[in-house]
């Protein structure tokens, strides 16, 4: 029998956003069973399904970008299994796209350097509440008054592009430490000005290093000496990064059948 | 904004400031979300515990399934929310909701609990406040839910009494039928004669107890003397038992949590019911006769359930599933079936013995859980006590079985204060650990023992429920000499607050003055008691010197074979002069077979009920 490598886009909307990153994945796997898809087991004690997500989504937020690769242990249609998994998926669930990737090509989230996100930033004048930042899709602080509008934040946005460097203070398990920023922000504009919230679109980097969602805001919101009262965040796409080259998952995949051929010498010419 | 939308914006906010919001999103796989106008009854099923517990628990499966199998019924979940939610609850004012629909469980039909723990009635109150509900009985009003209960605890729920508007005495899968047909009926009928008359209907339904249709009459002593049946209720009400599981329908579509909920797996309950008659035993006691699911049944449910459910992990659940009496057939045909992709079988509470081990090794070819024993007591004199029908030879087996099957690791229960303990019991359990601990793991690695010792809770309706339990000082010195006497190496020793179980141990045999404790426990703060880090036993103190009841009335005192007890007219079918017999055994150091093995020793369950032990084990797959 053929192994079959998976590459599954979902989506994570409506109260699915709600479910954290290590549910979702548990909520995949059992979709896998109830659709009845073969997918292989890691060996060992405690086998697992061999699948794995491209990037870990923060609690709260939204996503059309959940890339999964999931290895089946014989072939089967790539729709047929898209639409039988979109059965037994939960509400909020769904897979948009499926792709067929070359057995041991390197799984996606190795491959994931940066993130496009759209952020809804609802902010505020400084000073009637705490300016910590609350948690993605964190609620609100207390305080009123009209906030920045998108041409205000849109400014910040220039100036925050235009520093060589951004200070960030991170703490991770107790332990606190400042790192630059500045680099792991490829591009961010106001999309839409609408409401309560201004809506940015930013690409920062992701997997190894990267810059989260909130952490972005909290530079946008502290740069522009405002205060953050409200989060949303919606995952867009995610990309590998060659050298500020940023390449899309369909285009990497292609790229693995490419070299799969070429390895397998079937005289594959570009 | 329109009303829904800012009703849907309300909602996203507040899941966006809660910890977990997966608890509360009610589009779990296999939630039940009917529309109210196609339904004449809304029933919120509540268990007064967190999400992660009351998810794992298999009678609420049933109950939900079988409410939402009823075309005219939506059943929806309600759990205790967690201590961030209820903060929020509170400060938006927003009542407690039931989770498919997130409408407020006050405006359903029925709101039933599921007691399995005294230390979760605090919850209870707290739910009912939070619904907006009045917490007396006598207090609601026709617009109110009826607040209803069941489960084992509802065998001596007196401290309960005046909470509820009644109780269901036994399993529930034929009685919910009946009382839910009457509530219809009623219903259609333009609620005739109120809450009152319905109440007056549904007391004619075998098993439904009605505590405001009893009056209870105390000695000077605190004693009860008398429990007193009026409005036509029955003078004791007799326990619902279903004669033939198969005759009911299996839940093979439960919601599947997107938590990691505490048992994450299928559960396909093999039997109901234990007859081996552990002294000490609630349940071994409140759900005779044994009747067990046949394998054919047990094999197919296990399929159904998996492509119900996706879960990789199938439960064969039951009081002992050890003594199933199909069981290795039954996991060798699991293993056959789903071990190719992946699907592992576990049994949970194992005898410990080398069939059991054995039986473990095969269940977990798959995927291998660890292995968990209950010894109960450290000497055979104290095991013959509480017969717990298990000699050192059969221990010893055990281990040596789970050493050579490649187990390092190995978790003991103890139980301290049972009855007749002295010195040599405790030194028992300690020389049974080093024993244990001696044995080794392969290549001269340590076993590795996790022991956990709890004290002993006399429970109603066991042999025990006459017995007092150990003072908390007594019990501490006794786990004072465990630690000292178990500082060896690869043993991890832990120990159940001795004042958690004092409180267990005064609701389990409480009466019905206990609820004014309660309520003020409650009120001074207490809920969510069986989570140390909420745990604050000076409430509780408080508490009971504020209402001038002393606990150790309830916990602490051996009580005369003829007093009253306060369940006295709970009847489980088991008959007060076996129970009686069996502590005088226990004290003679006398143990009693297992009825579905041996001669029957006249507990009565079977006559008085009209049922039988049911053995199907020599049935096809």
């Amino acid at each position: 029998m053929t192994r079959q490598v998976l590459r599954l886009r979902l989506e994570k909307s409506g109260d699915a956003r709600f479910i954290s990153h290590l549910d979702f994945m548990r909520t995949l796997t059992h979709a896998f069973v109830r659709a009845g898809l073969p997918v292989a087991l890691t060996q060992g004690f405690h086998p697992h399904p061999r699948f794995s997500l491209a990037l870990a989504l923060p609690l709260g937020a939204s996503s059309e970008a959940e890339y999964a690769d999931v290895e089946l242990e014989r072939t089967v249609d790539a729709m047929h299994a898209a639409r039988e998994l979109n059965r037994v998926l939960p509400p909020g669930i769904r897979v948009r796209k499926v792709q067929e990737i070359p057995v041991g090509a390197p799984p996606l989230q190795s491959q994931v350097g940066a993130a496009r996100w759209l952020l809804d930033l609802e902010l505020a004048e400084k000073g009637t509440a705490a300016s910590e930042a609350p948690p993605v899709g964190g609620a609100p602080a207390a305080g009123e008054g009209p906030g920045p509008g998108g041409g205000e934040v849109g400014e910040v946005l220039t100036r925050m592009l235009a520093q060589p460097h951004l200070p960030l203070v991170r703490e991770k398990q107790g332990k606190v430490r400042t790192l630059d920023a500045r680099p792991l922000i490829r591009s961010a504009r106001v999309r839409e000005d609408g409401g309560p919230s201004v809506r940015v679109e930013a690409v920062l980097a992701a997997g190894n290093p990267s810059l989260r969602a909130a952490e972005f805001a909290r530079l946008v919101a502290e740069t522009g000496g405002w205060e953050l009262r409200h989060l949303r965040v919606h995952l867009l796409e995610v990309y590998a990064d060659r050298d500020g080259e940023l390449v899309d998952p369909a285009r990497l995949g292609e790229e693995a059948w490419r070299d799969y051929h070429r390895n397998r010498k079937l005289g594959f010419e570009e | 904004m329109g009303e829904r939308a800012e009703e849907a914006a309300g909602r996203e906010r507040l899941l966006e400031s809660v910890e977990k919001p997966a608890r509360y999103l009610g589009t779990e796989w296999n939630a039940v979300r009917k529309d109210h106008r196609e339904v004449d009854i809304l029933f919120a099923l509540a268990f007064p515990d967190a999400y992660e517990v009351g998810m794992s628990h298999l009678g609420s499966k049933i109950l939900y399934h079988l409410l939402n199998r009823r075309g005219d019924t939506a059943g929806e979940r309600v759990y205790a929310p967690w201590v961030d939610m209820e903060a929020r609850l509170r400060e938006e004012g927003r009542p407690l909701f039931a989770l498919e629909s997130w409408r407020p469980v006050r405006e359903f039909d029925f709101l039933g609990f599921s007691l399995q723990y005294e230390l979760n009635y605090t919850n209870i109150l707290n739910m009912l406040d939070l619904a907006g509900i009045p917490l007396q009985a006598s207090e609601r009003g026709e617009g109110d839910p009826l607040v209803i209960a069941g489960g084992p605890c509802a065998f001596n729920a007196e401290p309960l009494a005046g909470f509820f508007d009644f109780m269901v005495l036994g399993e529930g899968e034929e009685v919910l039928d009946e009382i839910l047909d009457l509530y219809a009926r009623w219903k259609r009928q333009g609620r005739v004669g109120g809450r009152r008359e319905f109440l007056h209907r549904v007391v004619e339904v075998p098993g439904v107890y009605v505590p405001s249709f009893y009056e209870v009459d105390y000695h000077p002593d605190g004693t009860v003397r008398e429990v007193r049946a009026r409005d036509g209720a029955p003078s004791r009400v007799k326990k619902r038992v279903l004669p033939d599981l198969e005759a009911v329908s299996y839940p093979v579509r439960p919601p599947v949590p997107f938590l990691d909920v505490i048992h994450d797996r299928i559960m396909v309950e093999v039997f109901r019911g234990c007859s081996r008659g552990c002294r000490f035993c609630h349940a071994g006691m409140v759900y005779r006769p044994v009747r067990e699911r046949s394998p054919q049944a047990v094999v197919s449910l296990a399929g159904e359930l998996v492509r119900g459910t996706g879960y990789d992990q199938i439960s064969l659940a039951s009081l002992a599933s050890a003594d199933y009496s199909a069981v290795t057939r039954v996991v060798r045909e699991l293993n056959e079936r789903f071990g190719p992709c992946g699907i592992g079988v576990s049994l949970p509470s194992l005898r410990m013995d080398s069939f059991s081990v054995d039986l473990a090794r095969e269940a977990g070819r798959v995927r291998r859980a660890g292995l968990t024993f209950a010894p109960e007591a450290g000497s055979q004199r104290l095991r013959d006590v509480i017969n717990k029908n298990l000699t050192e030879d059969e221990i010893m087996g055990a281990v040596d079985a789970a050493v050579e099957a490649g187990w390092d690791s190995v978790k003991l229960y103890f139980m301290v204060g049972l009855p007749t303990e002295g010195d040599e019991d405790l030194e028992g359990i300690a020389r049974l650990v080093e024993a244990v601990s001696a044995r080794g793991g392969r290549g001269g690695k340590r076993l590795s023992l996790s022991v956990s010792v709890s004290p002993f809770v006399p429970k109603a309706h066991t042999s025990f429920q006459w017995e007092a339990q150990d003072s908390v000082q007594v019990l501490e010195e006794k786990f004072r000499f465990l630690r000292r006497r178990l500082r060896i190496p690869g043993v991890n020793l832990s120990w159940h607050d001795p004042r958690m179980s004092l409180v267990e141990a005064v609701f389990s045999r409480g009466d019905r003055r206990l609820g004014r404790v309660l309520e003020r426990a409650w009120r001074a703060g207490c809920r969510f008691d069986s989570w140390t880090e909420f745990w604050d036993f000076r409430r509780w103190e408080e508490a009971f010197r504020s209402e001038g009841l002393e606990p150790g009335f309830y916990a602490n005192r051996a009580r005369p074979r003829d007093e009253v007890f306060p369940w006295d007219h709970l009847d489980a079918g088991v008959d007060r002069d076996f129970l009686w017999e069996e502590r005088e055994k226990a004290y003679r150091g006398e143990t009693t077979p297992d009825c579905r093995w041996d001669a029957c020793p006249g507990c009565g369950v079977c006559p008085e009920l009209g049922v039988a032990i049911a053995l199907r084990g020599e049935g096809q797959m």
